[in-house]
């Protein structure tokens, strides 16, 4: 999947309320997102300005079939995949924190 | 919004167990610092491993509440001295410790404090400036988010010493330095890094 199609794909999917936030037995309160500190709308618009060279992608640890796309921009950090049509976000937080 | 039942299933990846089903059931889920719990909140549970590791737009009010209700912000703005005295103590408990661990310290020692392990009143003259730590130079933001208990026993600590927010983070931070950072062999030190492995775990 290109950067074009990634970003469509998430914005679609922020915007359609097709999203889960990535728990690990917790909330975690870094993923602004799942912490209810951000909401997912002003996600999208932060994703709606990302460009190509904000963008990269590797297998999943545990799931090499899927692909984990990483965006960096506008002092954003915003980790994610896609199960189906549904995007999973692992982190969505300022750059500059751990 | 789609609104989902208990009972609904569908695919996930869980960092344990890969590709696997959900199944969305309610759980009580504690947030990830400590600051609290949410309960009967609606999240997917790996049918594998058992664990909780997703949730869906649908519990985002309930969390956002609870977040509200379970946590009071803290801010200083501090001499950057404090700052990495604190750091390198974190770092001296456990190489990898990150910011949050920041926080577990200042707590460790405030709750010794609050129940009289250390003699409250020092905390008066640790808050004043030391050869150590210096109050000249850049400045750095401290800031973190407490849990109700925790944030009982700050205005029980602030209270009995008068001091202000910022005064008490750096007489923490002094007896931080004093304990952790300048000895030697800090004779806290394998009991903080018990705790850290306990939080590690």
């Amino acid at each position: 999947m290109g950067f074009k199609e990634v970003k469509r794909e998430l914005v679609a999917a922020l915007l359609e309320d097709r999203y889960r936030c990535v728990a690990r037995a917790a909330i975690d309160t870094k993923n602004l997102l799942h912490a209810g500190e951000i909401e997912a709308e002003d996600v999208a618009l932060i994703v709606m300005a990302c460009r190509g060279t904000d963008h990269r992608s590797f297998p999943h640890h545990s799931a090499q079939d899927i692909d984990v796309h990483v965006l960096v921009t506008a002092g954003w950090y915003i980790k994610f995949f896609f199960v189906e049509s549904r995007a999973s976000l692992i982190s969505v937080h300022r750059t500059g924190m751990p | 919004m789609k609104i989902f039942h208990e009972g609904h299933v569908e695919r996930a990846v869980c960092d344990a167990d890969g590709l696997v089903t959900v199944t969305f059931r309610y759980r009580n889920v504690p947030f990830a610092d400590g600051s609290g719990v949410v309960r009967d909140l609606l999240v997917g549970v790996c049918d594998v491993c058992n664990e909780v590791i997703l949730s869906p737009p649908q519990s985002a009010p309930a969390i956002s509440a609870a977040r509200k209700r379970a946590t009071r912000p803290v801010e200083a703005n501090l001499p950057a001295s404090y700052v990495d005295a604190l750091d390198a103590a974190a770092s001296r408990v456990d190489v990898q410790a990150n910011t949050e661990f920041r926080k577990r310290l200042l707590m460790f020692y405030l709750h010794r404090y609050a129940r009289g392990d250390e003699a409250i009143l020092e905390l008066v003259a640790l808050a004043e400036p030391s050869l150590d730590l210096p109050t000249t130079g850049p400045r750095r933001r401290l800031s973190f988010k407490l849990s109700e208990r925790a944030s009982e026993k700050l205005d029980y600590v602030l209270k009995k010493t008068g001091l202000s927010t910022t005064q008490l983070l750096k007489a923490l931070i002094g007896k931080i330095a004093l304990d952790v950072v300048k000895p030697a062999k800090p004779s806290r030190l394998a009991e903080l890094v018990a705790l850290c492995d306990v939080m590690n775990a």
